[in-house]
């Protein structure tokens, strides 16, 4: 028998070369959700030993509903990802209780001119409506108002201050 | 594939004396096929054809046939020729008969020509007598001329004649009065002439004399004169200087002064005052002769004269007077 | 020949004497404020002195402030006439000073006083004008500032803006929460007698003064909704006139007082809209899914500005009265708000970003210069005077907000006098029946 090792060997090579291609880069999603651990009861500490919270869930600072602020880029109305489960938690609350209204308030740092940033702060509030709308809250619970630059959270006048107020609170 | 061949070496050799074989035939050209070779030398060959016993029949029944046409047409060219020769004959009959009647008309033409010609020489007579009388009516007319003249001729001579007597009178009456005359002036330019000489002769003496005083004080003249142009030369230079000296010291003491309105540098303002001076360059009087437009504009141009007084004023007196008065065209350059 | 030679060298020499005028040319010179002294003003009572600030006081901080003027620290005059009789001019052109001004204030009965002033021309020396105005003791300031006006306007030839007042909005925070309590206030011009006009614990925004003076519109926070509201200032009086869903903002009184532009997101976005006041009907001026507000009317009432980011970031837009394509006007840098004409027409002020920096920038609309005015970080709100000269603006100087005034040649800036708390959102009044005798 004569030996074709060698055609063997190039066809195996190549056959790896292949296979090493074939899986997709799995990234790690080590990302901006929060564990979810809300409103189900399980065990946490802080609250009490074994305590579960029986007050407002939107009282739980263990729960997202207790994060009513978020925050925007400057210039811009778009709701970032790191807020998106926020967002969401509230939709659900808003949802599973239809008497329930919110006042979105849209705020813009202090730079420029004060109307137009009375304009940006409605286009923040209007986009958190538009979002907590897609996720089926009714019209009627939803209301909104812009203050501009004329309620500050934070009084500086520096890149940190004006992040914390460039924002949108919901105010139930 | 090495190790093939090493195992059977035979094979391999045989193979290579094949190639080798082969090659040597293929370079070499060698031509397997059979040659065919021509025979002997060149042969002169017949080219015959059969005969054919039917043939031959037909042929001379050709022949026959073609005999006898042969002469019928020669019979009917016999006929022809006979026929052409009458047709001749009745021509030329035809042609005598006409050439009788052409005789005939030449005839008449002749005699009609000639009692044309005789009617002709009858007229050419007769114009030439006409002619002739005409002539002799012309003679007797240039005859008559002639008289004529000559009798003009004649009484113009007489004319003439007459004409110069009474022109040669003139003329001689004339020459003696001018001689008349001449003689008289003569004699009084001979007179004048005396009395001129004299005067010539005391006023030259005068003459001479004025000319050498005249030159004296000329001489004098022109070098007082030549000093004089000298000092004003002078004077006028001084004063050129002394003036741009003083206008320059005069601008620049107002610019000095001139402060105007913020932002009234760049918009073409351009005020023009009249200023009334005192001798010592004190300011009396500023009056705006061309306002700029600009209230504060104006007003800033009349206080930069008011603040640099006094002004510079030249010494000389000659100048002075220059500088009484003083227009300034206030208009700021970038 | 002697004769002739000398009379015509004499004649050569004296013609120069018979050309034109000597003319010398001046292209020359300084430009800066003009020098003034204002003596302080005698007081001619047995009484106290009026409790109103020295009247020449006010007249010499007035002219200082238009960039205009510079007038002499009293520390440096020679003398201290206050009469006629008593001015020697020498001791003021020494001091290089160009026009004097010296003064009285008589008792002139109850309550009265009679003020009276005198302008001089040092260099010409000679009066220029005079005036004896009656007044009373609360006037006294609103005298001082019209002799202002009056110098003005005889030595520039502009009518001054002296006798008019600002509206502005103050902020205090007390307490440990730090809870703020926002104000609408009234001075005069130069920052002196403020008033508060409205109260709130909510914000108060963009103030308008009406045409005559006599009205503000502003935009209130009350109730947790923004409306707008027209108050009248002498008796207090005000309604409320509009309150739609989403923004009510931006009022901005035609310059006939018939109209008020604002701003209204109720159909979906900010735009602007025009009110017939007395209808109380509303127009939309423009249509646009971006941005657009604070409208200003130009001084023909033809056209108005307004901020729009329709092309992406903040610029200003001009549009007619009636409507239609909105055509864009300012094209320096990325960011421009906030316009508004200036008393002529002719210019516009607004608030500029450079460098990241937000300063007051003026446009003129003729020759497209841009020029920027101001040298803060976050500065805004400009507003221009009646007459043109002056530009208010709010900025900020050690961590507050104060106002400060720029004239609009852009050599003279001046700081208002400051308050407690934040200052914000300056706007000049027009020229009124009440605070002009003309």
């Amino acid at each position: 028998m004569k030996s074709h090792s060698s055609a063997w060997v190039a066809v195996v090579m190549s056959a790896l070369l292949f296979a090493g291609c074939s899986s997709t880069g799995t990234k790690d999603d080590a990302g901006a959700s929060i564990e979810d651990r809300g409103g189900s009861g399980a065990t946490t500490s802080g609250v009490g030993a074994g305590g579960i919270w029986t007050g407002n869930p939107l009282d739980n600072p263990n729960s997202l509903l207790y994060t009513k602020t978020i925050y925007f880029d400057f210039d811009q109305s778009s709701i970032r990802s790191e807020f998106i489960d926020v967002l969401r938690s509230h939709a659900a609350y808003l949802n599973s209780n239809r008497s329930a209204s919110v006042v979105i308030e849209g705020h813009a740092d202090e730079r420029g001119s004060r109307e137009y940033n009375i304009g940006l702060g409605e286009r923040r509030a209007n986009a958190v409506k538009s979002f907590l709308e897609a996720e089926g809250v009714a019209d009627s619970q939803l209301n909104t108002i812009s203050y501009g630059e004329e309620r500050p959270a934070s009084l500086g006048h520096d890149e940190v201050s004006w992040a914390e107020n460039r924002r949108a609170v919901l105010v139930y | 594939m090495f190790a093939v061949l090493r195992r059977n070496p035979v094979a391999l050799v045989l193979a290579v004396l094949l190639h080798i074989a082969l090659a040597v035939f293929l370079l070499l050209e060698v031509d397997w096929r059979d040659e065919v070779k021509p025979i002997g030398g060149d042969v002169q060959v017949v080219q015959a054809t059969l005969v054919d016993q039917q043939k031959l029949d037909a042929e001379v029944e050709k022949l026959q046939a073609a005999e006898r046409e042969k002469s019928d047409k020669a019979a009917a060219a016999k006929r022809a020729e006979q026929e052409q020769l009458e047709a001749l004959q009745k021509r030329r009959a035809d042609e005598k008969r006409k050439l009788a009647e052409l005789e005939q008309q030449r005839k008449q033409r002749q005699d009609e020509e000639a009692r044309k010609v005789a009617e002709e020489k009858r007229q050419a007579e007769a114009e030439k007598a006409r002619v002739a009388e005409l002539k002799r009516q012309e003679q007797e007319l240039l005859k008559k001329q002639e008289v004529e003249k000559k009798r003009l001729a004649e009484l113009e001579k007489k004319r003439e004649a007459e004409e110069k007597k009474r022109k040669d009178e003139e003329v001689a009456r004339q020459k003696a009065e001018e001689e008349a005359k001449q003689k008289a002036e003569a004699e009084a330019r001979q007179k004048a002439e005396k009395e001129r000489q004299e005067r010539v002769a005391r006023e030259k003496a005068e003459r001479e004399r004025v000319a050498k005083e005249k030159a004296e004080a000329k001489a004098r003249a022109d070098r007082e004169a030549r000093e004089a142009e000298l000092a004003a030369q002078f004077a006028a230079e001084r004063d050129a200087s002394e003036k741009a000296e003083v206008a320059s010291a005069i601008r620049a003491k107002v610019e000095r002064n001139w402060l105007r309105p913020p932002g009234t540098g760049e918009q073409g303002l351009r005020c023009t005052v009249r200023v009334r001076l005192g001798a010592s360059g004190s300011v009396l009087l500023v009056n705006v002769v061309r306002s700029s437009g600009n209230s504060s504009f104006d007003r800033s141009v009349e206080a930069a004269v008011r603040k640099a007084d006094p002004l510079p004023m030249p010494r000389s007196e000659r100048l002075l007077a220059q500088f009484r008065e003083i227009e300034f065209v206030f208009e700021p350059s970038n | 020949m002697k004769r002739l030679l000398l009379l015509v060298l004499s004649v050569g020499l004296c013609l120069p004497a018979y050309a034109s005028t000597l003319t010398i040319e001046i292209t020359q010179g300084l430009e800066g404020a003009l020098p003034i002294a204002v003596v302080p003003f005698a007081w001619r009572g047995d009484a106290a002195a009026p409790p109103a600030h020295e009247v020449g006081g006010v007249v010499s901080a007035d002219l200082q402030r238009s960039g205009r003027f510079k007038p002499l620290p009293t520390s440096q005059m020679l003398a201290r006439p206050t009469r006629g009789e008593e001015v020697d001019f020498r001791d003021w052109r020494a001091l290089n000073v160009e026009n004097l001004v010296v003064g009285e204030v008589t008792p002139n009965g109850p309550g009265g006083y009679l003020v009276k002033f005198y302008l001089y021309d040092v260099f010409r020396g000679e009066q220029v004008t005079g005036y004896s105005l009656p007044t009373t003791a609360r006037d006294l300031r609103a005298t001082a500032h019209h002799i202002a006006d009056i110098i003005y306007e005889t030595l520039t030839g502009q009518p001054g803006a002296f006798a008019t007042r600002i509206a502005y909005v103050t902020s205090e925070r007390s307490g440990k929460d730090k809870k703020e309590t926002v104000e609408l206030r009234i001075a005069d011009a130069d920052g002196y007698g403020p008033q508060t006009i409205v109260s709130s614990s909510e914000p108060i925004m963009s103030p308008a003064w009406s045409p005559d003076g006599r009205q503000i519109a502003y935009v209130s926070f009350e109730n947790a909704q923004p409306s707008i509201w027209v108050q009248e200032l002498l008796t207090g009086k005000r309604e409320k006139l509009t309150s739609f869903k989403g923004i009510n903002g931006a009022p901005a009184w035609s310059p006939d007082g018939r109209f008020l532009a604002l701003t209204l997101s109720k159909d979906g976005n900010p735009d602007i809209f025009v009110m017939d006041i007395a209808r109380r009907s509303l127009r939309a001026l423009t249509r646009h899914a971006a941005i657009d507000t604070e409208p200003a009317w130009a001084p023909d009432g033809k056209s108005l500005v307004f901020t729009s980011d329709r092309g992406g970031s903040p610029q200003i837009y001009k549009v007619s009265v009636s409507g239609g394509e909105a055509s864009r006007v300012s094209f320096e840098g990325s960011y421009n708000a906030r316009a508004s004409f200036a008393p002529d027409g002719r210019m516009l002020t607004m608030v500029t970003r450079v460098d990241g920096q937000y300063r007051i920038a003026t446009l003129d609309l003729a020759t497209r210069d841009y020029r920027v005015m101001s040298t803060g970080r976050l500065d805004e709100s400009p507003s221009f005077a009646p007459n043109g000269s002056m530009i208010i603006y709010a900025t900020r100087v050690n961590d507050k907000g104060v106002l400060a005034a720029v004239s609009t040649d852009g050599r003279v800036q001046q700081r208002l006098r400051l308050q407690e708390g934040d200052v914000r959102e300056p706007v000049w009044s027009p020229y009124h029946q009440q605070d002009r005798s003309r």
